[in-house]
């Protein structure tokens, strides 16, 4: 049987206007060939700094905006290169949950009607009484209380909004669940609330779930593999424990080696020197490696060559000097 | 003498929607090259206190109690004394470097500007002390970039222009208010690790204010952490994160997800959410979401409490083993 969810040589270009004259259209590489499959039950969290193309995969693998060459498939049906209209019953099926709690919440609706409408586009088939009995089951499972049915988002703290953008994504029982930065906007003390209740989720219903972040540890917390990814590009993608443990890429090295720790004596203890420079932009990535200027390993062939991900232990790793299992 | 010593300061704003109460009788201390973290969630109080101390509180807010710094009361000053102080003898840093810089102006106009404003300095001598800044936060080519405007820098470079611009007086005192929440992780690292030798360069006393727990242990020697406008406990850095004794500090410690942690398991977690600080409640603030409320902790605020030398707690439950 076919995965639940197979991403395959993902690429999603965006054309933009040129300066200068004459103006010459450019090109921006957002998503530049990724692959993965997930399973039922599984998370994949996605790592990556800003503009590397996260919240994109994301919004292309949903069909929300279409894919310039690769495919995406669900279940074995295709998302990509399908029109809308063919799409919906593919939408029941998958959900996403926002980073802005509250900007993802039409303000004018009531949390019942936020919660309701997905079923009112997905499931018309369903009555007023079972769509009613759905939204609340779905709200005391995210800790809502039946009595806020009623209220606005703006009543509502932070944490509780994203409590709200999940019932909302659930509420439809769906096989794939994505979440772009569900945590970054919260306090800490309420980021571990939903943490956990995405984890809890995520095991009754048996969901796939793809985890877009960019805190190291959060993906590590709720994912079961991870893929690391740099200027649209997979980087590496392996078990969680392996690539935490013994990452293979040079980034995914630094990644980890850039996180400071929540204690002062490994602080002061810290010599690695920082990675230097910053990502590069996508509308002018370097040749070969995307990582290579930045890359302290680096060498002539990784500036001419693009390394393709290639099978490393337990994962997946695009890289011409993979580290070894050791570093 | 203390650098700067704020005593029972208490910032309230009125709102069309009644009173807030930002900073509630909060009280500490900095000495001379010092770093203090200063932690909290949203709404803690944490930047009202920065800005309460640079005289740029909006104009709604109500401020009492005593910041000195140096010996002088600075909530007496008059604007144009404030003025003189500010950007010369303290300067701030924030998250988001667009707000603080001049998107009109060159990298070189902002800051000769400093320079000639605070200490009458000739554009030609300002210009080289500005490039000399610009090297000191590891700018390439600083002679040449200076002349750039504000939007031809990358996000972590304009931190780093920021920061030389916060820098060109040698202020006493730095405020950075969450100086690397915008920023990538890589970029982060970057940053703190030249705030850190910035610091034992330049000797400079900074209060660092952020949400990020990693970071405050990157660069703090003592942590102080604050809930609803007031402080829970202030420690050294090293005691306050192995041996936190107030439930709020210990909550937030074990509900942080960590590099180091196990996987998998669900994290520890504080039940509830931060209060609105619209009026003001009878007892500690933090008792409605404490697991270990006693039935006083809801009638009166705990007093912080000097436990050992330069660890204060503000909780009843502590009182209680004295």
């Amino acid at each position: 049987m076919s995965p639940l969810l197979e991403v395959r040589d993902l690429q999603v270009h965006f054309r933009l206007p040129g300066d200068g004259w004459p103006a010459r259209p450019r090109t921006l590489r957002a998503v530049d060939g990724i692959g993965f499959a997930l399973e039922a039950g599984r998370t994949l969290g996605v790592v990556g700094e800003s503009g590397c193309g996260k919240s994109t995969l994301a919004r292309a693998i949903l069909g929300l905006i279409p894919a310039t060459a690769g495919t995406v498939h669900l279940r074995g049906e295709p998302v990509t290169g399908m029109e809308r209209k063919r799409l919906r019953p593919l939408r029941r099926r998958m959900q996403i949950v926002f980073q802005d709690p509250l900007a993802s919440l039409d303000p004018r609706m009531t949390l019942g009607e936020i919660i309701a409408e997905p079923l009112l586009a997905l499931r018309p088939e369903l009555n007023r009484k079972e769509r009613g009995r759905r939204v609340r089951r779905i709200m005391d499972r995210v800790g809502l209380a039946s009595g806020w049915i009623n209220r606005y988002p703006h009543e509502f703290s932070g944490g509780q909004c994203q409590r709200i953008g999940i019932a909302r994504a659930l509420v439809v029982e769906p096989d794939l669940l994505v979440c772009d930065e569900p945590v970054s906007a919260l306090d800490v003390s309420i980021q571990a609330q939903i943490v956990n209740l995405l984890m809890e989720l995520q095991r009754e219903m048996d969901l796939a779930m793809l985890f877009i972040a960019h805190d190291l540890a959060v993906v590590r917390q709720i994912s079961h593999e991870v893929m690391v990814v740099y200027l649209g590009r997979m980087a590496e993608l392996g078990p969680r424990d392996a690539l935490y443990r013994a990452p293979r890429h040079p980034y995914s090295r630094a990644l980890l080696d850039s996180v400071p720790f929540p204690d002062p004596r490994i602080e002061r203890a810290r010599r690695a020197t920082p990675l230097q420079g910053e990502p590069p932009s996508p509308l002018d990535p370097p040749s070969g490696c995307a990582f290579h200027p930045r890359c302290p390993l680096a060498r002539p062939i990784c500036r001419a060559q693009r390394p393709p991900p290639a099978r490393l232990g337990e994962g997946r790793v695009a890289c011409h000097f993979p580290l070894g299992e050791t570093s | 003498m203390k650098l700067l010593e704020v005593e029972k300061l208490r910032v309230r704003f009125e709102t069309a929607d009644g009173p807030v109460h930002a900073v509630n009788g909060l009280s500490f201390s900095l000495e001379k090259g010092e770093t203090l973290g200063i932690v909290g969630e949203s709404g803690s109080g944490k930047s009202q206190t920065a800005l309460a101390i640079m005289g740029l509180l909006a104009d709604n807010a109500r401020l009492r109690g005593s910041i000195r710094f140096r010996g002088q009361e600075l909530t007496r000053l008059k604007r144009n004394a404030m003025n003189r102080i500010r950007g010369d003898r303290i300067a701030m840093i924030f998250q988001d470097p667009q707000s603080s810089l001049n998107a009109h102006l060159t990298i070189e106009r902002q800051m000769t500007e400093v320079l000639e404003h605070h200490r009458g300095m000739p554009r030609r001598a300002a210009r080289k002390r500005a490039v000399e800044m610009l090297e000191a936060v590891q700018i390439p080519d600083a002679a040449r970039r200076i002349r750039r405007y504000p939007h031809e820098f990358s996000g972590g470079m304009r931190q780093r222009v920021m920061i030389a611009m916060a820098l060109l007086c040698r202020p006493d005192l730095l405020i950075a208010d969450e100086p690397t929440t915008a920023l990538d992780v890589t970029v982060q690292a970057q940053i703190l690790r030249l705030l850190r030798d910035l610091q034992r360069e330049f000797g400079m006393a900074i209060l660092l204010i952020t949400h990020d727990l990693g970071v405050v242990a990157a660069l703090s020697d003592r942590v102080q952490v604050m809930y609803a406008g007031r402080l829970c406990e202030s420690a050294p850095a090293d005691v306050l994160f192995q041996r936190p004794l107030h439930p709020y500090s210990r909550g937030l410690l074990a509900s942080m997800p960590r590099l180091d942690g196990p996987p998998g398991e669900p994290l520890r977690t504080i039940p509830g959410t931060p209060p609105t600080l619209f009026g003001q409640p009878s007892g500690c603030p933090f008792a409605p979401r404490c697991p270990e409320r006693l039935p006083r902790c809801e009638e009166t605020p705990p007093a912080p409490l000097e436990k050992d030398e330069g660890h204060r707690v503000a909780c009843h439950l502590l009182e209680e083993e004295q």
